[in-house]
């Protein structure tokens, strides 16, 4: 992009690239240190452990009851992450396809949500859930991530429909197919980048959540990773190679997907922020 | 019988678009806009705990209550300081950043990749792994003492004038990444003959970046500071895990705040009252950003 003519100067960017990226690990990779050391370990000055315990790990896992954590924020995830690609997808279509009188201000009035921030509704949340009787109760925390992805999702999707030509749902109509096929044969196929796109975006914020479920669930086999996870701050009894091991835990599915995922999940970024 | 259907045409198309819609319309209004209103509702109200027959209409003067209390405006400060300075530094590191490795000398693909990663973990997990960090045994502290700047321990989470500016820190260390991605993917917008018009008039680095590249990405900066914006003012995670607010309120925010007042104290109405600020705010920062992403495209 610039005038790299002197190689001094790419030599100079070359240093400060590695530096910046050095810089940025360093505090992690000081962790995975952290996370291999013997208890007794912990409070000296040395980077690198004298005895690796690798076994930190699995009692970490053990102790923390993450196995528990884990799962329940899969479940939640994977439900609400589904639940909310099929009601958008829905949706979309018939603000693309069907529309009807007032739809688009039932748009707009959807849209409306993305401005909302979750931490803000906890409290009104949280007594509709005693009374609802959602409370403490994954199936109702993934519904409730399904409300706030949903805004976002279905502007994106509907953005994506906009530009599928017009014909291809009108020539599969005349051939006599039910709209939801035409949806989910017709349009979905074509329509991947942009549900790939929110995938990515709704897994995120869903997997990463921390307030909703903080308030929203009551009991220790409920939570999922970050409010298990949390429960042991503050606990100074809580050994820290133990609470380094278990934090790398909780990050490991996130950065497994980022390695194999890893310009999907730039772009689906990406479109969220500079289109949503 | 489909055929039938169709010919009946307009209303059969628009009584099941009606129905493709409503799943959508109903999660949300059950689970966005009634809370909505009930936290305006509750927040005009008298209500401690959590049982609906306690509840007593008030007026405004839960806002008078935190409109008087030295704490809320603690924490509106904070908030406010806390987004203004990661949306400074977020976008200065971004961009520079984005440029670097739009260079793609070596070296800026490592930088790529990692850059981005702590933008993606959860914000407990990044709290807790540097609270251990920043201790008293921590990395920093190893380093501060080896550099020989410090001979004792500083506590970083533990004094009052550090607080807030670790959490600033912590933030722009997680999320650099994330301008940097939206930058990088703006600075591929750009007009190429106009960097190569401006190489060939011999224009040097700086004067290109700031005479032919910002100009032309003024709207894609404008968004992304109003991301930033956005996301600072909802701040809540970080701050949550790694100083619950303190010491003595040093880093109190609104949505640390308003749970307090909440879930510890039952206040429900001054809490309400706390979030529709919060809300009040964000819904400012959004219709910026949408009035300015509309001119993006």
């Amino acid at each position: 992009m610039f005038d790299l003519r002197s190689a001094w100067a790419k030599t100079g960017l070359s240093i400060l690239a590695v530096v910046i990226a050095v810089t940025i690990v360093l505090p992690v990779v000081w962790i995975g240190a952290l996370s291999l050391k013997t208890g007794r370990e912990v409070y000296n000055q040395k980077f690198l452990p004298d005895e690796w315990v690798p076994g930190n790990y699995v009692t970490a896992w053990q102790e923390f009851g993450l196995g528990g954590y884990f799962l329940n924020s899969v479940f939640v995830t994977v439900v609400s992450v589904v639940l909310t690609i099929v009601v958008a997808l829905l949706a979309a279509h018939a603000f693309t396809w069907l529309r009807f009188p007032g739809s688009d201000v039932v748009f707009t009035l959807l849209l409306l949500g993305i401005m909302i921030p979750p931490a803000a509704l906890v409290l009104p949340l949280l007594i509709e859930a005693r009374h609802l009787g959602f409370y403490n109760d994954l199936f109702g925390l993934s519904l409730v991530y399904v409300a706030f992805g949903l805004p976002l999702s279905i502007l994106i999707f509907r953005g994506f429909f906009a530009g599928i030509p017009g014909e291809l749902v009108e020539s599969a109509r005349l051939d006599g197919a039910r709209e939801w096929k035409i949806l989910f044969r017709v349009i979905v196929p074509v329509a991947r980048p942009a549900v790939v796109t929110v995938t990515i975006l709704l897994f995120l914020a869903n997997w990463n959540d921390f307030i909703l479920a903080l308030v929203l669930l009551r009991d220790a086999d409920t939570y999922t990773l970050p409010v298990g996870i949390s429960q042991f701050i503050g606990q100074y009894a809580t050994p820290h190679e133990l609470i380094a091991a278990a934090s790398l835990i909780g990050s490991v599915p996130v950065f497994i997907l980022y390695l194999v995922l890893e310009r999907k999940f730039q772009q689906g970024v990406t479109a969220g922020a500079l289109k949503g | 019988m489909r055929a039938a259907e169709r010919r009946r045409g307009g209303n059969y198309a628009s009584s099941l678009g009606v129905a493709m819609v409503a799943p959508s319309l109903a999660v949300f209004l059950g689970l966005i806009a009634v809370p909505v209103v009930v936290v305006g509702l509750v927040s005009l109200s008298e209500w401690t705990g959590f049982d609906i027959a306690d509840i007593a209409w008030l007026g405004i003067e839960n806002y008078r209550t935190i409109a008087g209390d030295d704490i809320f405006w603690r924490a509106l400060r904070n908030t406010l300081l806390f987004t203004g300075v990661t949306t400074l530094f977020l976008n200065a590191i971004g961009f520079g950043v984005a440029l670097l490795i739009s260079t793609r000398v070596r070296g800026t693909g490592l930088l790529r990749a990692v850059i981005f990663l702590p933008a993606l973990l959860p914000a407990v997990l990044v709290g807790l792994m540097w609270q251990r960090v920043l201790d008293a045994f921590g990395f920093v502290n190893q380093i501060l003492q080896w550099l020989g700047v410090a001979d004792q321990p500083v506590f970083f989470l533990g004094e009052e004038r550090w607080t807030l500016w670790v959490i600033i820190g912590v933030t722009v260390w997680q999320f650099a990444g994330y301008d940097m991605i939206l930058y990088y993917a703006g600075l591929q917008g750009v007009d190429r003959s106009m960097l190569e018009a401006a190489a060939l008039d011999g224009a040097r680095t700086p004067a290109t970046v700031f005479r032919v590249i910002l100009p032309s990405m003024w709207h894609i900066v404008g968004v992304v500071a109003l991301l930033n914006i956005i996301g600072g003012l909802k701040i809540f995670d970080l701050v949550f895990v790694m100083t619950r607010g303190g010491p003595n309120r040093s880093s109190e925010v609104l949505a640390t705040y308003m749970f307090e007042q909440g879930f510890r104290f039952s206040i429900m109405g001054v809490a309400s009252a706390i979030a529709v600020v919060i809300v009040v705010l964000a819904v400012i920062a959004s219709v910026a950003r949408f009035r300015l992403a509309r001119r993006l495209v």
